[in-house]
């Protein structure tokens, strides 16, 4: 049988992971995979706000030979279709690393190591960013460049998560996201995104 | 879970003739490239016929018959080629009316079939709210003809509900090389000098497995 795939989110301290199919995923100021419309995402009068960080990773099952080269990207207008202000530093961020894969390595046997961390920040208000220099995400925060704007994540430069090989079923490396928001962010619901994973089956 | 839907599929032809599909003729097994390690003379990409989709879909896997035009591609004697499957994983927001069930594009705010939406109901007034007054700082929705003397939340009437809809794409990338030849290196980990295989002259076809809509001309 070919790979059934599905792409999962990390949530609470021991990173339980639930499949986003018929879920609806929101970046909001709580740790919680489906959040309906509580606790939202909050405009501050000056400074930054941020979502709570969102771990996500792909879950393919199935019979391959060898999975590789697993990449995300968006259409390039996050900051604009959510009216983050990206002129005043507002958009959607994603962990980096300055070398290797992007993705955060969330399982000891398939990834050699296991650097989730649960979201934080003050519930009902602001998360903490990836790349605080005290709260940040531990596995980001101390690289030169610890995030990476998702809009710049486009079709034909997609940011790499998890360069495999993978023979067998597998979690891949998660995705860290987070939306940082400026007092010019515009107030109100937001229009649906969509975030493409593709991956390489040989 | 989401599963590629097979539309067309490969086959490797080798240089004596055999055959490596990716769909078992018999069984509708699949398989993938890397399980088949031969030289190749010729890849073929074949529109799927009813008869195999029936068997693949028995399979537990996802196809359906198409009338996608053949491709052929001849690997240069001497060349080498490399295929692999590429899978893109999407979920898109989509509604979904509680009233008649009709999925519709989350742009809109009410159904296009029934005309359902989602309301504001205020308790005090016995009345639905069209424009109610939502207080971003305290995160409430009160009502706007009750505010001026005592201000009332609002019950929200959902009718309309958001999910998310999969969509799993394949295709197939197929590069071809004119020739290879060996390449010495130096293996700095290992101090000592290899020979890898370099392909030279690459092309790079990109085959795509989607089921392209068009119209009619008039």
């Amino acid at each position: 049988m070919a790979e059934t795939a599905v792409i999962m989110e990390l949530n609470g301290a021991g990173g339980v992971k639930t499949s986003l199919a018929s879920k609806v995923a929101r970046f909001c100021t709580e740790d919680s995979v489906e959040p309906l419309l509580n606790h939202p995402c909050r405009i501050p009068a000056s400074g930054f706000n941020y979502s709570f960080r969102k771990t996500w990773c792909l879950y393919i099952t199935g019979d391959f030979n060898q999975v590789r080269d697993i990449y995300a990207y968006g259409d390039g207008e996050f900051a604009d279709d959510w009216g983050l202000s990206p002129a005043n530093g507002g958009g959607l961020f994603v962990g980096n690393r300055d070398t290797g894969d992007n993705g955060l390595p969330i399982d000891a046997v398939l990834h050699g190591s296991d650097e989730y961390a649960v979201a934080t920040g003050i519930i009902g208000t602001t998360g903490h960013s990836i790349e605080d220099v005290v709260n940040g995400h531990p596995y980001y925060k101390d690289q030169s460049t610890p995030v990476k704007n998702f809009d710049e994540c486009l079709a034909d430069a997609p940011h790499l998560v998890d360069s495999g090989p993978y023979t067998d079923d597998f979690y891949s490396k998660a995705l860290v996201a987070s939306a940082k928001i400026p007092p010019q962010a515009a107030y109100g619901k937001k229009t649906a995104k969509s975030i493409t994973w593709i991956y390489n089956i040989f | 879970m989401a599963q590629p839907l097979f539309r067309r599929y490969w086959i490797k032809v080798h240089p004596d003739g055999s055959a490596f599909s990716q769909f078992d003729p018999f069984s509708g097994k699949s398989h993938e490239s890397g399980e088949d390690k031969d030289p190749v003379a010729q890849v073929l990409f074949y529109p799927m016929s009813p008869g195999l989709a029936d068997k693949i879909c028995k399979q537990g896997d996802k196809a359906e018959p198409s009338n996608l035009p053949p491709l052929v591609f001849d690997i240069p004697i001497g060349g080498g080629a490399k295929l692999y499957r590429v899978g893109k994983l999407r979920y898109d927001l989509r509604q979904i009316c509680g009233i008649c069930q009709m999925e519709f594009s989350p742009d809109l705010e009410e159904c296009p079939r029934c005309l359902a939406k989602n309301q504001w109901y205020c308790g005090s007034c016995d009345a639905l709210k069209d424009k109610p007054i939502i207080d971003h700082e305290t995160n409430q929705v009160r009502c706007p003809d009750c505010e001026a003397t005592l201000p009332r939340g609002l019950r929200h009437i959902e009718c309309i509900g958001d999910f998310y809809q999969e969509s799993h794409y394949t295709s197939y990338v197929l590069e071809i090389s004119d020739r290879c030849r060996e390449v010495e290196y130096m293996d700095i980990d290992e101090g000592d000098w290899k020979t890898c295989t370099q392909a030279q002259n690459t092309q790079r076809h990109f085959i795509l497995d989607y089921k392209i809509n068009r119209k009619a001309p008039t």
